[in-house]
């Protein structure tokens, strides 16, 4: 089924925040943001003109100043202390987004600049901390290195990510007669309602946030929209005025968090072919404040290991402090970062062994009732038989390419395979809940409200597929309301690809109750063994059609019968111990392979991707059109993240890749053929039996680093180090220069 | 409809101010194509529609012309197939891709380069490529894009054409596509020192010199030069994108004076120079410092003169992403051989200097010299000590200075036929 918002989509119908028409009052708001990584704020002042209509600054909030989610330490507008280039100072109001970005230019800031830190081991060194270390582990790795036949180390430098969003960050805030609407480009709307009651000092329920739909998130519109929403609610309450605040690319840029770049050291020890000992301790660049490292830090743990069985495991995380913009969720959320490391030690021990690293990948790979560092056993495991599947599918594309490269000089051909091993749930268990209301209306059509945002992903598409299923009626009778804080209460985000999980679930559930209501009212039901809703009808076991599914809402309603349902879901079997960093934390686990391959153009040291394979276990796959959607979208970013997507800061703490024309992400052309075989089977704990897919497949991504470094490698060995992303320059600077590095 | 607005500014923000809200602003840079639409320009008695980015595009341009945006269209096929191919996630990029097929369909051309300026983040393009594969696989022609205009769109195209009012006198500008990705602040809010005129868009062909009006863009002369097999077009396709050549200027990326601007470095090696109101001067004599010309106040671009063309041609370009990108490096060659020796030739490289550099010394040493490993390995030598790059955001002084030996390189074997292992050894 299609995503029910691709029609209004590909006329240019789809509404978002800034597509709202604006109410005759509105003002408009903009921030000023710090131009000094880490300094004392002397002074804040602006010049008058007869265009400014207001100025906010910290002293002005009403409650605290205070965004912070799981730690408080991040000031909605800065104080005394600046921490970061681009974190907000003050707010702007004028008539227009236009006049309110010249006035900027009036505002004075006087700063006394203090030491400025942009590296996360830096950071460690100067004890600068979000929070203490955190390891987790299994076996005895101290004792495991004498059992080893192989010992190799060494490091690994990632680069962070730009989310992109298409939409930028922005918000439009209404006050109303008893607090505010806030209509937000959010993928957490809880969250803003939360930290907007904390900023303004009201209560939560005089506050209602809506959210139609997000034009792209990934991630980071989950806890950076909260900033972006408060300082509009903050000038909508001053300036009694509807506020909207819409971000141009460039301070979106500058002011928002990313993918974490990540620092690593690593040991590794092999038993023959299989890995014994694995010790690794990472280095995450937080930026300035919490948001949500911590629990980005936590998925890196969890997934350290990828998709291997390593009985001797030491896993450290610190989350370093540095004065670059709070790092954020980003698809995947740490997991690849963990998963790019032992990619990379098993790459390094391949070569010393001789061998390919797929080999080593194969004999390690992870089988049902394997134990993860977590404690959590591993269930279901289908990485062998979706390996062997991609052997099979490939072997004439591997075959063509060791021959192509024995004729081939200067340009040169390579390939890889990433398992990925992904675990579903939130890692904190609170999270993982969700609820939904259903309300079915006289003339049969459904409203259904849900706490999910479509920001692309199709969730509420797999939500309609839910309401289809339970009730037996046709899309067109199905309408998804917005996400609503009065609908839909105390909701998780729109994250950890469990969005449709939780949500449809609840859906499931609110659907139940209301069927098992409307069999009530059918009173020869008793002569059926079972009556069947389907076509928009309602069938008796025979077959017969005994009513239409708009008469049997009429019966019901006739007979007094409640025709709005609240459904509630809170994720079964889950729990974890965080003081001995033991427990079940996932629901269950995505698997899958992909096999990237490439060509080096030696002489210019550019490449093209060439071909993707993918074997994919999406359970009893609810939607193949979101799912292949969902692999190919996550896989380029992947890809994107790999090989293109280049984060540039100067030692200032300013962001250098500031602008589309420095900060490339994948195009058209710079995609590969893709093809996705999909296996899998009724998965227990997901949707109609399927499997969470948003997140997982990003991570294939990771095979196209190492299927270019495979392809240099066989223009001549190389000494490079292990660092992200693999840009040009690093790739003729590897194959010719390695001194210029 | 709209009653007054100021000529500079952009055409994304007037329409958006229209309540046409499928036009999106992403990045005011050109680098996205969210907010493209199709511009038709009156010529011939025909209406020609190209597609532009709006962002950049300051409305005054769009005097006389018929912009067309998402809410334009008819319902048509492309739409069907994004929906049917999943070409759709979020939806925000997607107008912008509508209107850019639309616009390979209505000029029959390739649907795949017309969409070289349009960034999608969620679905990784490969469902778009289908809709493409099925474009190419059907008959589709106009009618079915576009509506019918009653009067028809050229009547009503020329009835406007003489009121477009080029406003007051002033700075003027031409293509626009880099000053405002450079200073859209100041084109909007101070909007009466511009102007906005309608340029020579002419290339006429003499025997020994072609003329390029100084508001000839960059696709206009990318096709002069396949239609009429003036130079080896290799690698032009690297240069900004659809939606940005359909603007830009060969004039303004000259006076743009960007060490690394494309046009430039291929004009340089084509021994190129500028006619202005006051005189007429090589290219190579053009740039004094960066972004510093020798040019006056009140001194314009009138034409450009390439001299008569009889030799082959060359031109290289590596950057972090290889389609809508700004160079690490770039470079050009124009060479003439005979008997493996060479009579003449014009290496120019950009990204290495604070100029649009001609590589003055390696192209004398050059001259009449054997195409030799030893001859080869010497002119990069002297190449290395004629640059001058620095480390930024596009590389390395390191590699630019390594990827300008590995491109004079690339040149020799499209140009010669050299095995650049053999020199590189």
């Amino acid at each position: 089924m299609k995503n029910i918002d691709s029609k209004r989509h590909v006329t240019g119908k789809s509404v978002y925040v800034d597509d709202i028409p604006e109410l005759s009052n509105t003002l408009h708001a903009q921030v000023v943001y710090s131009s000094k990584a880490h300094a004392e704020i002397i002074s804040v002042s602006i010049e008058d003109d007869p265009r400014l209509l207001g100025f906010i600054t910290a002293g002005d909030i009403p409650g605290e100043n205070q965004v912070g989610g799981i730690i408080p330490d991040e000031e909605l507008l800065a104080d005394k202390i600046t921490d970061y280039q681009g974190q907000p100072i003050a707010i702007v109001i004028a008539k227009t987004k236009l006049e309110a970005q010249l006035l900027r230019d009036k505002v004075h800031v006087e700063y006394n600049e203090l030491r400025i830190i942009t590296d996360p081991r830096e950071a460690y060194e100067q004890n600068q901390l979000i929070m203490p270390p955190r390891t987790i582990g299994m076996g005895n790795i101290d004792a495991a290195w004498d059992d080893c036949s192989l010992i190799i180390d060494g490091k690994v430098e990632l680069g962070g990510q730009e989310h992109l969003y298409l939409e930028t960050q922005g918000v439009y805030a209404i006050p109303n007669e008893s607090g505010m609407k806030i209509i937000s480009s959010t993928q957490g709307p809880t969250q803003v309602q939360k930290a907007a009651s904390r900023v303004l000092s009201l209560p939560m329920h005089t506050i209602e946030v809506d959210v139609r739909r997000l034009g792209g998130a990934f991630g980071g519109k989950e806890d950076q929209a909260t900033p972006v929403a408060c300082i509009a609610a903050l000038a909508a309450h001053i300036m009694k005025h509807p506020v909207k605040y819409i971000l141009d690319r460039h301070d979106d840029l500058k002011s928002t968090g990313k993918r974490h770049p990540y620092s690593a050291d690593y040991k590794i020890g092999m038993k023959n072919n299989k890995i014994h000992a694995y010790e690794v301790t990472f280095y995450q660049n937080a930026g300035a404040a919490a948001d949500l490292s911590p629990a980005v830090l936590g998925r890196t743990l969890f997934h350290a290991t990828n998709s291997y069985f390593i009985p001797n495991v030491k896993i450290t995380g610190i989350s370093a402090k540095t004065n670059l913009p709070p790092n954020t969720a980003f698809r995947g959320f740490g997991g690849p970062q963990g998963m790019f490391v032992i990619e990379a030690a098993l790459h390094k021990v391949a070569d010393v062994m001789g061998i390919s690293r797929e080999e080593l990948q194969f004999h390690n790979l992870l089988v049902d009732g394997d134990e993860f560092p977590y404690g959590q056993q591993v269930e279901f495991v289908s990485l062998s038989s979706a390996w062997k599947q991609l052997i099979e599918n490939t072997t004439e594309l591997r075959n063509a390419i060791t021959s192509f490269n024995k004729q081939s000089k200067m340009i040169k051909k390579g390939w890889a395979i990433m398992p990925v091993s992904f675990g579903i749930s939130f890692n904190n268990l609170v999270m993982n809940q969700a609820s939904a209301l259903v309300n079915i209306y006289s003339d049969g059509s459904v409203g259904v409200s849900t706490g999910a945002i479509e920001m692309g992903q199709g969730v509420n598409t797999r939500i309609v597929q839910v309401v289809m299923n339970t009730f037996g009626i046709t899309e067109d009778k199905i309408k998804m309301e917005t996400t609503n804080t009065i609908r839909a209460i105390n909701t998780s985000p729109s994250a950890a690809s469990s969005t449709h999980d939780l949500n449809g679930w609840a859906t499931e559930n609110a659907c139940t109750l209301l069927r098992n209501r409307l069999l009530d009212a059918i009173e020869e039901k008793s002569k059926f063994m079972e009556i069947k809703f389907e076509n928009n009808n309602i069938l008796s076991s025979a077959g017969e059609v005994l009513m239409s599914w708009e008469e049997l809402v009429q019966l019901a309603l006739s007979q007094r019968i409640d025709l709005a349902a609240h459904g509630y879901y809170a994720t079964p079997k889950i729990h974890y111990d965080n003081s001995i960093e033991k427990g079940h934390p996932f629901a269950y686990h995505a698997f899958g392979v992909a096999l990237v391959s490439a060509t080096v153009d030696c002489l210019r040291g550019i490449y093209k991707l060439d071909h993707v394979e993918i074997v994919h276990d999406s359970g009893k796959m609810l939607n193949s059109d979101l799912d292949l959607g969902q692999i190919e979208g996550a896989l380029v970013q992947g890809l994107g993240w790999m090989l293109l997507e280049e984060l540039r800061y100067d030692e200032k703490g300013r962001l250098l890749s500031n602008s589309l024309s420095t900060y490339k992400v994948p195009d058209i052309h710079f995609v590969p053929t893709i093809h996705t075989n999909f296996i899998g089977q009724d998965n227990p704990l997901g949707l109609m039996g399927s499997k969470a897919v948003g997140e997982p497949p990003l991570m294939y991504g990771i095979a196209g680093y190492f299927a270019i470094r495979n392809a240099m490698n066989s223009f001549k060995p190389l000494k490079m180090p292990y660092d992200t992303p693999l840009t040009p320059e690093k790739i003729l600077l590897g194959l010719w220069n390695t001194s210029a590095n | 409809m709209v009653e007054t607005t100021t000529i500079t500014k952009p055409l994304l923000d007037v329409i958006r101010d229209l309540q046409y809200k499928g036009t999106k602003l992403v990045c005011r840079e050109g680098d996205c194509g969210a907010c493209t639409v199709l511009l038709g320009t009156l010529s011939d008695g025909k209406v020609h529609y190209q597609t532009v980015n709006s962002c950049i595009l300051p409305v005054g341009k769009a005097a006389g012309k018929h912009v067309i945006t998402i809410e334009g269209l008819l319902p048509n096929k492309i739409q069907e197939l994004l929906v049917e191919r999943n070409g759709t996630q979020c939806g925000f990029c997607t107008p912008g891709f509508v209107l850019s097929l639309s616009s390979a369909i209505i000029n029959n051309q390739d649907p795949l380069m017309h969409v070289d300026g349009n960034i999608c983040r969620c679905t990784g393009y490969t469902s778009i490529l289908k809709v493409i594969e099925d474009l190419k696989g059907i008959e589709l022609s106009i009618d079915e894009i576009l509506p019918s205009y009653h009067p028809p769109m050229a009547e009503q195209l020329h009835q406007i054409q003489n009121k477009a009012d080029s406003g007051a006198s002033g700075k003027f500008i031409a293509g626009g596509t880099d000053l405002y990705v450079q200073q859209y602040h100041h084109l909007v809010s101070q909007s009466s020192e511009y102007t906005i005129l309608e340029l020579n868009k002419e290339i006429r062909t003499l025997d020994e010199e072609i003329h390029l009006g100084s508001g000839v863009t960059m696709n206009q002369l990318i096709s002069y030069c396949k239609d009429h097999n003036v130079i080896d077009t290799t690698n032009m396709d690297l240069i900004a994108s659809t939606p940005i050549r359909n603007s830009a200027t060969i004039a303004g990326n000259l006076i743009n004076a960007s060490p690394i601007g494309d046009f430039t470095i291929i004009l340089l090696a084509l021994d190129a120079a500028i006619k202005t109101n006051k005189k007429i001067l090589k290219l190579d004599k053009f740039y004094q410092g960066y972004k510093k010309l020798d040019l006056g106040n009140e001194e314009i671009i009138e034409t450009i003169l390439i001299p008569r063309i009889d030799g082959q041609f060359s031109f290289e370009k590596v950057s972090k992403r290889q389609y809508l990108d700004i160079a690490s490096v770039n470079s050009a060659c124009y060479i003439k051989i005979s008997d493996n020796t060479i009579q003449s030739i014009r290496l120019s490289a950009g990204g290495l200097s604070p100029i649009p550099l001609f590589l003055k010394d390696t192209s004398n040493y050059l001259m009449d010299r054997p195409i030799t490993s030893e001859v080869l390995i010497k002119a990069l030598d002297i190449a290395d000590k004629e640059i001058s790059p620095i480390s930024d955001i596009r590389g390395s002084a390191g590699y630019k200075r390594l990827l300008l030996k590995h491109q004079i390189l690339a040149h020799f074997e499209r140009l010669a036929e050299i095995d650049p292992m053999e020199v590189l050894g």
